[in-house]
């Protein structure tokens, strides 16, 4: 049998709060944190976005850091996350040695790096430092910032790395490899990913809407959030209260093509279908499916079909809060898998934002917040470019 | 843990040395150039000119290897595609910030942006092969080939998968190469050339002599102490019923602030044992890691040597411990 795996804390922040509190406000009362560009310097400043409504001198400042220009904005907002989500598990600083860490993010650091692009060849050592971040640097900055963790890694899958990074860290506490992994992920928006979103002209110049025929595209957001995923004998050592349990996880590829899904999801498909086989669930007792739900034409056709698909005649309700906080890449599978908790733990209904009119053949998404039956099994959906699906279930404990 | 075995099967490389082959042993390339471009093998022989014409010569080299491996494995479809890769396509993330820069942010190239984002490595290799099982992609500094093979690793332990496709890909850019000069971290005096690398290797679970070994035991520490690093290595050691370990492969590359550790590692923890290294053979880069478990596994097969263990560290003492045991 395979070995239980529990959450413990969770922590995140995004356009719609800091923490878990604000986060369960705006959802409750379905105030959307996407609106006009206020943080970020683009020449595009019509593309409304999901921004963190800190400065980065204020989430220095909210943190404890001295101010620094090179510090990244994604390291910033994954000290936050990280920090409520060692402190909801009880985990302190003498702790750490025995955690074990598994972020994730796209470009991470970039957003330093393109401020002095054009002056790089001349630029000093501390600069040069700053050019060459990579994605595990803003992982370690993270990190450093609680002390030395047991091990680290950085997953990056595009806009299912963090639910990637949650798989990977459940496949160590599996396997005997830990007790504790907090996974998670981070992502600040950056010049870089607004027009790299923008060459491919997946970019709503409205609030994006899911699943509605009239949808345009998505918005960008950023965030952070992690989970601290932990074994039965941990939490039963350390006496704490598991928030849920990691009941499934699946990952597959739709090797269809580099930026498109296909018309049948036949990646997101398998990936759900995967998570079902884990968690010895049947359809049916799915009661809430956190969908990818970008708004691009493309995905919310192609994961409707796919659940359909997988479903059936009985669909659970769906809804895609990529409505309140934007689309937060590289942290997205994580603010949703905590948004999914909060789900189980308050039982509500995350209500889809701007939805007017369903689309051909696709999924209605809920509107209202009132669950009709206990909550007790969740499903949460990240889709990356390339076809990197992943899928997870989170169950009440 | 009694889990089942796991093996490499098969191995390949694209570096400095001759592509897709191991005459390296027999008759290494020598190359003193402080940066070095690999050398690449005729791409028609993997894939019609039209499939990869727009693709960086990362990617290329990623398939490449990539199907020189399905092929000597005889397998079409493996159960997971998982890579390391620290940087991603570098030719294609700076075209794209050349661009955003010097348009101000108009007329961008999608094809950079998308080729730049780092799993483009496992999905480029899963599109082509039409593979639809696990797919990932690691970034985590030089550790991230490391990761990959972890998670390998791990899912064969579980059973969740009984072969996987693992990689390391890097790619070298003139850009990078004047930054990380200026941090110190190659272009020094003595130092291996900076270089691209990309290789390619199948684990399964399924015992046979073609394997070229036995993958016994992958761990990815941070920041550890030696004692610490010793606890670990003497455990994966008893685990993989090695009773004394036969040579050291480390990732010593002629830079003394890179190389001390190792050494002072090697010294304390595993005395007397006979060290290789493979970075004077195939270069530094951040995939360099891959080049290593990749050449150990050929000495493993073909010399008589029992047992290697594998040490790859960070600049910021992340150290990873494999080991590789004769069949």
């Amino acid at each position: 049998m395979r070995k239980p795996v529990y959450i413990s804390g969770a922590g995140v922040i995004s356009a719609i709060g800091v923490g878990k509190d604000e986060t369960l406000s705006a959802l409750l009362e379905k105030r959307s944190g996407v609106g006009s560009m206020k943080y970020l310097t683009s020449k595009h400043v019509e593309i409304p976005v999901g921004e963190v409504k800190r400065s980065n001198a204020e989430l220095m400042q909210m943190v404890g850091i001295k101010e620094n220009p090179l510090t990244s904005r994604t390291v910033l907002m994954g000290i936050v996350a990280l920090r409520e989500a060692l402190s909801e598990a009880n985990l302190k600083s003498e702790n750490i040695g025995s955690v074990h860490l598994v972020s994730s993010t796209i470009v991470g650091g970039m957003d330093r790096r393109e401020l002095f692009f054009e002056n790089e060849s001349n630029c000093d050592r501390e600069h040069a430092a700053a050019a060459i971040h990579n994605c595990g640097t803003s992982t370690e900055e993270i990190a450093g910032y609680f002390g030395s963790f047991a091990s680290l890694s950085t997953v990056s899958t595009a806009c299912s790395s963090a639910t990637n990074a949650i798989i990977s860290a459940a496949f160590m506490i599996e396997s005997n490899m830990a007790d504790i992994v907090v996974a998670g992920g981070a992502e600040c928006l950056s010049l870089f990913h607004l027009n790299g979103f923008n060459s491919l002209m997946i970019l709503d110049s409205h609030p994006c809407r899911p699943f509605d025929k009239e949808r345009a595209g998505l918005n960008l957001g950023e965030g952070a959030a992690y989970l601290v995923l932990e074994s039965e004998s941990s939490i039963k050592r350390r006496g704490v209260r598991p928030l849920c349990r990691l009941a499934g996880y699946g990952n597959a590829c739709d090797a269809f093509h580099q930026t498109a899904s296909s018309p049948t999801g036949e990646g997101a498909f398998q990936a759900m279908q995967k998570a079902l086989e884990k968690a010895e669930l049947s359809p049916v007792e799915i009661d809430y499916i956190n969908a990818h739900g970008t708004a691009t034409l493309n995905n919310d056709e192609s994961e409707s079909c796919a659940i359909k698909r997988l479903f059936g005649e009985r669909i659970p309700e769906v809804s895609s809060t990529k409505s309140y906080t934007g689309h937060t890449t590289g942290a997205s599978g994580a603010v949703e898998a905590v948004i999914s908790l909060l789900v189980l733990e308050k039982q509500f209904l995350p209500a889809s934002l701007n939805f007017r009119t369903p689309m051909e053949n696709g999924i209605v998404p809920v509107t209202d917040i009132h669950p009709k039956g206990e909550i007790k099994n969740i499903m949460s959906n990240a889709f990356g470019f390339g076809g990197n699906d992943s899928s997870i279930i989170l169950s009440k404990v | 843990m009694t889990a089942g075995r796991v093996y490499i099967e098969a191995a390949s490389q694209i570096s400095i040395q001759e592509p897709l082959s191991e005459n390296w042993m027999k008759a290494p390339v020598v190359c003193q150039e402080p940066f070095a471009k690999a050398v690449d093998p005729p791409w028609g022989q993997y894939f019609a000119p039209n499939q990869m014409r727009r693709s960086s010569a990362y990617l290329k080299r990623a398939l490449a290897v990539s199907l020189e491996v399905l092929k000597r494995c005889n397998v079409e479809h493996p159960d997971a595609i998982i890579s390391g890769t620290c940087f991603g396509s570098l030719e294609r993330t700076n075209g794209f910030l050349k661009e955003l820069c010097g348009n101000k942010e108009e007329a961008l190239s999608p094809m950079f942006f998308m080729q730049a984002i780092h799993n483009a490595v496992s999905t480029t290799i899963a599109i082509a092969t039409e593979t639809k099982g696990y797919n990932t992609t690691y970034s985590h500094a030089n550790m991230s080939f490391d990761a990959a093979l972890s998670d390998g690793f791990m899912q064969m332990q579980l059973g969740n998968i009984s072969n996987a496709l693992v990689g390391g890909h890097e790619e070298t850019s003139a850009i990078h190469f004047e930054l990380l000069k200026k941090v110190g971290y190659v272009g020094v005096e003595g130092m291996v050339p900076y270089s691209d690398i990309s290789v390619a290797m199948m684990l399964n679970t399924k015992e046979s002599d073609e394997n070229l070994c036995e993958l016994a035991g992958v761990r990815l520490l941070n920041n550890p102490s030696l004692e610490r690093v010793k606890e670990v290595a003497d455990k994966m050691l008893q685990d993989a019923q090695v009773k004394n370990i036969d040579a050291v492969m480390t990732g010593a590359n002629g830079n003394p602030s890179n190389d001390t550790p190792y050494f002072e590692m090697a010294k304390r923890l595993f005395k007397n044992k006979p060290l290789l290294t493979y970075k004077n053979l195939f270069g530094e880069n951040f995939a360099a890691s891959a080049a290593g478990v990749y050449a150990a596994a050929h000495i493993v097969k073909r010399e008589t040597i029992g047992s290697i263990i594998v040490i790859n560290r960070t600049e910021k003492n992340e150290v990873s411990l494999t080991i590789l045991k004769r069949l």
